[in-house]
């Protein structure tokens, strides 16, 4: 088994660039069952008991087809304004030799007024390890919804796609760390369908050894008003390959939106790949919109004046790194989420003497 | 009361939409088979080697895909393209030795006068022959050489036979393949070493015949340490049926030479334009990029650079303005190949009245190329709700040491500027049209100085309303 040409960028370009699509580089293990543990659910959060619909992407039909065909877990949840912010719904997921691999679709609905937390954490240890999702939510008018997904497979492929439709005054804010597996491919596609919409999306990610890490964000705005903001930040080291397509997409009916988009990389390797493919789309006039991307590799002036003030080298090196996720842990809104982050990067980058 | 926006006017075309009767010598047959090429050839007198490259490159042309990507080319229909169209003269070193219809149409597009006030040289090329050949005397005596292709054929065929399609070859995409099958016309120039050529050579095509093809094939070689300022322009007058301009552009920069190449493409709405454009940049060259895309139904347009040579440089300037019944996909390609490097990207677009501007790039940063710079910055302005504009850069960067950025934006004007400048005294009909000027003014500073005035008459603003 195995999926070819997914994660489609919107627009295509120059087919040498090698960034239209792609493809697994590994098949596909054997999908077997996966147990999950029961849920303590907050108040305001329901688990919906209902016959559960596949979820159809019509721009990714093979990747909805294999989860139809193959998911072993599914969930579908609604949020109601009894939600508190401040008592998120955490759920863990664990991979292992016993239970490796993981295919689950799930639904979100988050009602009228709610404004709700949800984390999302993936974990791994072992060998052949699977995972792939597809997530669709639904934010119906004045909802607001802080999703926060961390992924930290030790090895194996990482599959991770999230489909949002908003109502009007909706707010979606996605908070993403990609922090493990071989193979990760991960898209984030918010359709701000109605007026005075926000999507908000901020993502860190760390290449390592011969990781290979495929994004593909995108904020379609169609009702008037809506507000999009994408920062994504990374860091490369020894022979990881990374591709990001972040695209905006000022659609029919997006008078008077606003969105930008921005990524900063830093590349610590020679033999590591960075592809950047910051899109801007537009059919309408009264809009503002904005991108940007960099890639270099420390400042070194930014380095020496650290050192100045006492520190070592690699201390420097740490300090940039953190200034440099910082803007995106912070948006996480559940301090010990915030603190397991931390861990996580200083675990990664501690091999590196950084 | 619902706001009006400002008029931007459809650029003034009477004088390139007026249509020469069609007296050419010889034309082949439409459709692309080995007859056609082998008669072409033949019409040329050319040695057998190219004759030879021509049938390679058909047969290349009928392997490769259709691009799957950027504007639909459904209108294209290749068997009724006429590849080669011969006009009564060609060659001619004095204007008065051509017909009349052809003078006059140079006339109008003011290229006699420009040779004889600002020009080093000129080449005019009529449908698929360049009919007139210039370089002035002190040019010709310092050893630049400043001919058709045809006779660099003749002449130079050694410089000829190792540059032709190196850097452009025919396995490239299949317009590429096409132009190596068909290319007919177009300039070579030979800037010995040292020498700077301190006032502009000129290649002016203009395409008359209806449902004609042109492709000519522009190569260049820059000498050791020379300089050179070249200016490409293009027109052709509007015809219900389709035209097609597949040509090719070489540019040899060798070490310490510089390059500038000027384009004012004029193409008329029924033209698909489908050029391809290629420098090669030594150690501690430089390629100037200075690109108007105005015309054209259709256009795909990206001239690249490959620095290959340490410190070698490249900058792109590029302003596109789409219309109506218009998608000008356009962009840039770099690609950093040695260490020290550096690339400066620049580019503007207006789209109005349905009109779509595509800005499509890349820049590559390749293993072992060291210390490489590069910024690109892009701006779009939307003047209303029915065009489209989309912005479509990739980086591929593969150097650690490599410093890379860039930055684009699209919006209307905005009103805080408009109402700034008219705190400092000037009207709000004064304060858009310098407001819109200064948008294309980093770029429309850098094209030759009659063409900016062009770009400048493009802009004429009714004094009403607001922008977007």
């Amino acid at each position: 088994m195995s999926l070819q040409n997914i994660n489609a960028i919107p627009v295509r370009t120059w087919r040498w660039l090698r960034v239209n699509d792609t493809s697994l580089s590994s098949p596909i293990p054997a999908i077997v069952p996966y147990q999950t543990a029961p849920l303590n659910l907050p108040t305001g959060f329901r688990v919906l008991e209902e016959k559960f619909s596949p979820i159809t992407l019509e721009k990714e039909v093979e990747y909805s087809q294999f989860i139809a065909q193959n998911c072993n877990h599914t969930l579908s949840l609604e949020i109601t304004p009894q939600a508190q912010p401040e008592q998120p719904l955490v759920l863990e997921y664990e991979l292992s030799d016993t239970q490796p691999t993981l295919v689950e679709q799930s639904v979100i609905t988050v009602r009228s007024g709610a404004d709700a937390n949800l984390i999302i954490s993936l974990r791994g240890t072992g060998n052949n390890l699977f995972h792939a999702a597809l997530l669709k939510i639904v934010l119906e008018k004045d909802a607001r919804l802080t999703l926060t997904k961390l992924q930290s497979m030790d090895s194996g492929i990482n599959l991770d796609f999230t489909v949002v439709e908003q109502d009007s005054s909706s707010r979606f804010e996605f908070v993403q760390t990609e922090l493990g597996a071989n193979q990760t491919i991960t898209s984030c596609v918010s359709t701000l369908k109605q007026p005075d919409a926000v999507a908000k999306y901020r993502t860190l990610y760390i290449g390592t050894q011969e990781q290979k890490l495929d994004f593909n964000q995108s904020v379609q705005m169609q009702g008037k008003n809506s507000v999009g903001d994408i920062l994504t930040s990374g860091v490369l080291f020894d022979k990881a390959h990374k591709v990001y397509r972040g695209t905006i997409d000022f659609q029919k009916g997006s008078h008077g939106s606003k969105a930008s988009e921005s990524e900063s990389v830093l590349l610590l390797s020679n033999q590591a790949r960075n592809v950047t493919v910051p899109l801007l789309l537009c059919v309408e006039d009264d809009v503002e919109g904005a991108h940007a991307g960099s890639t270099g590799n420390f400042d070194e002036s930014a380095i020496f004046y650290l050192m100045t003030r006492g520190l070592s080298k690699e201390q420097a090196q740490k300090m940039l790194i953190q200034a440099q996720f910082l803007p995106i842990v912070e948006e996480i809104p559940h301090q010990a989420t915030r603190q397991q982050v931390w861990e996580q990067v200083e675990g990664r980058l501690q091999s590196y003497g950084v | 009361m619902a706001k009006e926006k400002t008029r931007i006017e459809e650029f003034n075309r009477s004088m390139y939409d007026i249509q020469d009767p069609d007296q050419s010598s010889y034309k082949v047959d439409s459709g692309l088979t080995p007859e056609v090429i082998r008669e072409i050839s033949k019409q040329k007198q050319e040695p057998k080697w190219m004759l030879e490259a021509r049938l390679n490159a058909l047969e290349t042309y009928h392997r490769l895909p259709m691009p799957t990507w950027g504007p639909s080319l459904h209108e294209l229909n290749m068997e009724q393209i006429v590849m080669y169209v011969k006009p009564k003269k060609t060659g001619q070193a004095s204007w008065r030795d051509l017909p009349e219809d052809i003078v006059n149409t140079f006339d109008r597009l003011g290229i006699p006068e420009a040779e004889k006030t600002a020009l080093g040289g000129v080449g005019a090329q009529y449908d698929s022959e360049i009919v007139y050949h210039s370089i002035k005397d002190e040019l010709q005596m310092r050893g630049v050489i400043y001919t058709d292709m045809d006779q660099a054929l003749k002449d130079h065929e050694e410089i000829v036979k190792e540059h032709f399609m190196k850097l452009v070859p025919v396995t490239d995409h299949k317009f590429a393949a096409l132009h190596g099958a068909v290319w007919s016309g177009g300039s070579f120039v030979y800037v010995p070493p040292g020498i700077e050529v301190d006032i502009p050579l000129q290649s002016y095509f203009r395409l008359n015949a209806p449902g004609a093809g042109q492709f000519e094939h522009t190569l260049i070689v820059v000498g050791k340490g020379a300089s050179l300022h070249f200016i490409e322009g293009c027109s052709a007058p509007k015809y219900n049926v389709v035209n097609l301009h597949a040509g090719c552009v070489e540019l040899f920069v060798e070490e310490e030479a510089s390059l500038r190449y000027s384009t004012v493409e004029n193409w008329s709405k029924n033209m698909m334009n489908l050029n391809t454009k290629r420098a090669q940049v030594k150690k501690n060259g430089k390629i100037d990029w200075v690109s108007g895309t105005f015309g054209s139904h259709i256009t795909m347009l990206y001239p690249s650079s490959y620095l290959i040579g340490e410190g070698a440089q490249s900058k792109y300037m590029g302003v596109s303005f789409a219309g109506e019944g218009q998608e000008l996909d356009s962009g840039t390609k770099v690609v950093h190949a040695a260490s020290n490097t550096s690339s400066t990207i620049e580019s503007r677009s207006i789209s109005k009245d349905g009109g779509a501007a595509i800005y499509r790039s890349s820049v590559v940063v390749v293993p072992g190329a060291e210390n490489c710079r590069s910024t690109a910055t892009c701006e779009s302005l939307m003047l209303d709700e029915s065009s489209r504009s989309d912005t479509l850069p990739v980086m591929d960067i593969r150097n650690s040491s490599a410093n890379v950025g860039h930055e684009a934006k699209i919006g209307k004007v905005s009103e805080q500027a408009i109402y700034y400048l008219m705190t400092r005294g000037l009207s709000e009909e004064k304060a858009k049209e310098m407001i819109v000027r200064g948008f294309v003014e980093p770029i429309s500073k850098e094209l030759p100085l009659e063409y900016a005035v062009e770009m400048n008459n493009l802009i004429s603003l009714e004094l009403e309303g607001s922008i977007g």
